[in-house]
């Protein structure tokens, strides 16, 4: 799954940390999955984006290897 | 995440304070042979049907009636502390630590398994006794050691 979390954070101004601590992980989680190497649950993405006011298809991307 | 085999992160501290003093001294009464003067207790009657003991040297046909307790203390300290490391949670104990504590756990049964093969075949007779007593520790030192690899070591070489 890719998803452009890192672009989102920048345009809030918001480190990995401070995402972190809104969404209620480690910042090594947010690092995780803004790496691609770990797919969040469907509740963490759906607090994910829901910072960034945005939909779920706006921040999450199926890859060719997900389906 | 509710994971009810975890316990609070407070016993994380009690857990160092158990391993390293008890994987330390335990590596060194290993090389240096384990002193059979330490500890030593005298084993009360009623109890002598509830241990089971080597018979002495061999010809004599009396039980020892003293028991050295530093192997016994060493060993329980160790497998202690370290499921205080492996069961106690982290300070804030996401989805991603539950999946790395999973991967963890994972790679500690497949390493450890891959090792007791290898021994298996390579080492015969008597001295696997000693490939025996490393493997009472080892799926639980390999997971201490890979969960905090990926958790404190690994971040920081990333951090750039």
């Amino acid at each position: 799954m890719k998803n452009n979390i890192r672009v989102e954070r920048a345009i809030l101004n918001i480190s990995q940390a401070e995402l972190a601590e809104r969404v209620q992980v480690t910042r090594q989680t947010i690092n995780a999955i803004e790496l691609g190497k770990y797919a969040p649950s469907v509740v963490l993405a759906m607090k994910i984006v829901r910072v960034f006011g945005k939909k779920m298809e706006e921040v999450f991307e199926l890859e060719e290897g997900d389906e | 995440m509710n994971n009810t085999l975890l316990i609070s992160h407070r016993w994380k501290k009690l857990g160092w304070a158990l391993t390293i003093p008890a994987l330390l001294g335990g590596i060194f009464f290993i090389l240096t042979d384990f002193p059979d003067e330490f500890l030593q207790v005298n084993i009360p009657a009623w109890m002598e049907r509830f241990l089971w003991i080597d018979d002495g040297p061999f010809g004599s046909d009396t039980k020892p009636q003293t028991l050295s307790l530093l192997d016994e203390v060493v060993a329980i300290s160790l497998l202690l502390g370290l499921l205080l490391l492996s069961f106690s949670k982290e300070k804030l104990e996401d989805e991603w630590i539950q999946h790395v504590r999973l991967e963890s756990f994972q790679w500690a049964i497949l390493i450890n398994t891959m090792l007791l093969m290898a021994f298996t075949i390579f080492i015969h007779g008597f001295p696997f006794l000693n490939v025996m007593v490393y493997n009472m520790f080892t799926p639980l030192l390999i997971f201490v050691a890979r969960f905090y690899f990926v958790l404190r070591i690994k971040p920081s070489f990333s951090k750039a």
